[in-house]
């Protein structure tokens, strides 16, 4: 929490002294069912509710309105290049669809880390700061609830923004052109799904260890400290298996999704250093094995991070 | 019922708790027991390890060894067991953007509450610590005393056998402190267990059945609040005794009454009242009432002082400090 917004809540909180409810109400204690005894729900109803109110927490912060203005960022854009003559030649007008949704999607491999910084970074070490973990541990429910449940909710957002970007730019394209590669568009979607879920379980398990909250780190991780790493071992590999290999790094999802799609330059570190030079660091071809690699680097950490929470004293 | 030593009797048994951080211990080997409908209070110098055993208690702490059971339910295996468990660990800092009804909603659907359950519960326990008409205000705009009532409404929602609070009136102003005291009695009519750990003994004479004292992590005493001061006083001499009569106060009466059993320093206060230093035991000063009316007296009062629950923190205190040296 920032310096502006903690003085501002302290502002707030002064305002209202302690107040007292001065009516009373007397009723029996079946009125008030003060003798029944309720049943625990099931395992997954709890993670249930954990999504939930992590979900309405969402609805009530800036994450929403900021993953509202990305989406509409895509026909600003769409529309500002299509109405000034002059930008119109730098968007690849064509009738091959799909490469117009590439350039639309391109800056993707900026955005989905970003997103997954903001909305799961942050999550669980501000409930650690803030101390509302005091309020949900105690519960009776089991940690792997609260932890799943609240990594769902950052997941379905971003899922949401990513499948969103998808729709959008699709429509957008489909209004100058008329042919489009179904099988490919939904290729390139379910990597770059894969690729946000391997994000959003790195910066959430990130949220189990740090002891304040950061979006800042885990963004730089994974837009420049891991493909970084990923582009040097892929340079430095040798041996005629290496170099297949390292090209399925996870790092190298979003560029395979929007290569995918067409030959377009993705927004990204990688797509810098493609400009700058070549390399003999290539994104892999085969999308089914990169959506599986992401997913299970993903579940790795999510497990590794379960194990964290449940042994963290608070 | 998965532990031998459990009796239906309890609402809580904690058996040989300790958590160390590295070398050093912050709760020692520590047992205790709430039995159903008791209140009890856990004492203790600041860093004696209440709140680290508290916290270990409701989940939030994994201790290094030891046995936990609610309801005779194994805590640490089952979660389910904190089902018949409120708690108020600090001043926990419910979510700013959240309303004490969606609070309610939340912890009423972890615990398995229908809407229309929570609805009738919310109303209940919002009333109960005067929260209501302001059920729908953010709770980030509230002060520390409301925050922590509704924290308590919260806990109150799914009746819980045991709520178990750590200093729950601690940055209160006096009428909050007087809310939740109010509060809490009110629990202890409708025969809930409460474990509450605070540092004002006032809480504690007022509300509380019994108490354990911890120091340095370890049970200093453990009892019945009223016997560990009454056997204090014993110990001390220095329980005094004022008694206010109807009637007239003989040379008879006094001569007798000096030359009861335990009975020093007589002196007579007023026209109708005399005071004395008494060390006996109890069925002797029940014989000091029986005097009183063979001489045909009607006994107004009879206020016992000298002794209290300040005097036992401090001489308890003192005397585990020196043992630890």
């Amino acid at each position: 929490m920032s310096r502006k917004e903690k003085k501002a809540k302290k502002v707030k909180t002064e305002n209202i002294v302690d107040n007292y409810d001065e009516s009373s109400r007397v009723i029996t204690d079946s009125e008030a069912h003060r003798d029944v005894v309720y049943e625990l729900p099931s395992y997954p109803r709890q993670i249930k509710e954990c999504f939930m109110i992590q979900m309405k927490r969402y609805t009530k912060q800036k994450v929403m309105w900021f993953a509202i203005i990305l989406l509409l960022m895509i026909p600003v854009i769409f529309y500002v290049f299509k109405s000034v003559d002059t930008l119109k030649t730098m968007l690849p007008v064509s009738d091959v669809t799909n490469i117009y949704i590439a350039t639309l999607l391109s800056f993707m491999p900026l955005i989905v880390p970003l997103l997954a910084a903001i909305a799961c970074g942050s999550m669980l070490s501000q409930e650690f700061n803030e101390r509302t973990v005091y309020l949900s541990l105690p519960l009776p429910m089991p940690r792997s609830a609260f932890y799943y449940g609240k990594f769902l909710a950052g997941l379905v957002l971003v899922e949401g923004v990513v499948t969103a970007a998808y729709g959008i730019t699709m429509i957008l394209a489909m209004t100058v052109t008329e042919k489009t590669y179904t099988s490919e568009i939904f290729g390139s979607m379910l990597v770059m799904m894969a690729y946000t879920f391997f994000c959003c379980a790195l910066t959430y398990v990130l949220s189990t260890k740090l002891k304040r909250g950061s979006t800042i780190l885990p963004f730089i991780l994974l837009a420049v400290v891991l493909p970084v790493v990923a582009i040097a071992i892929a340079e430095l590999a040798t041996g005629d298996w290496v170099a297949p290999v390292t090209s399925y790094i996870p790092s190298f999802s979003p560029e395979m999704s929007i290569y995918a799609l067409g030959d377009a330059t993705p927004f990204s570190l990688y797509g810098i250093f493609c400009m700058m030079g070549q390399f003999k660091a290539v994104p892999g071809k085969d999308t089914l094995v990169m959506m599986l690699i992401s997913l299970l680097f993903g579940f790795i950490m999510l497990m590794a991070g379960s194990k964290v929470i449940k042994r963290r004293d608070m | 019922m998965d532990n031998e030593e459990y009796d239906e009797t309890l609402s809580l048994l904690v058996k040989n708790l300790t958590k160390s951080y590295g070398s050093f211990t912050a709760v020692d080997n520590l047992s205790m027991k709430v039995k159903k409908g008791e209140f009890m209070g856990l004492l203790g110098p600041n860093g004696a390890g209440k709140s680290t055993t508290l916290k270990a208690i409701t989940g939030l702490l994994t201790p290094t060894s030891g046995e936990i059971y609610v309801n005779g339910t194994d805590a640490r295996k089952h979660r389910s067991a904190m089902r018949h468990v409120g708690c108020v660990i600090e001043t926990p800092e419910s979510y700013h953007d959240f309303t004490p009804t969606e609070m309610m909603l939340y912890v009423g659907h972890i615990h398995g509450l229908s809407n229309k359950e929570i609805k009738i519960r919310a109303r209940d326990v919002l009333e109960e610590v005067r929260m209501w008409s302001w059920r729908d205000k953010n709770v980030g705009s509230f002060s520390k005393g409301m925050r922590q009532r509704v924290a308590l409404a919260a806990a109150m929602l799914p009746n819980p056998d045991l709520i178990i609070l750590d200093e729950p009136t601690s940055g209160l102003d006096p009428r909050g402190m007087i809310e939740i005291r109010r509060t809490l009695n009110e629990l202890k009519n409708r025969g809930m267990s409460l474990l509450i750990s605070t540092h004002i003994l006032k809480e504690v004479s007022e509300m509380c059945t019994s108490m354990t004292m911890i120091n340095h992590g370890k049970t200093v005493i453990s009892g019945d609040v009223n016997t560990l001061v009454h056997n204090l006083a014993k110990d001390e001499n220095a329980v005094n005794i004022e008694l206010r009569m109807l009637g007239e106060l003989t040379p008879t009466f006094i001569s007798d009454i000096t030359a009861m059993t335990g009975v020093a320093n007589l002196e007579r206060t007023g026209e109708h009242s005399v005071k004395f230093g008494f060390t006996g035991t109890d069925e002797q000063q029940a014989d000091i009432v029986d005097l009183v009316y063979a001489h045909k007296l009607r006994l107004l009062c009879m206020n016992e002082s000298g002794a209290d629950l300040e005097s036992l923190y401090m001489k308890l205190t003192e005397e585990s400090e020196v043992n630890v040296r």
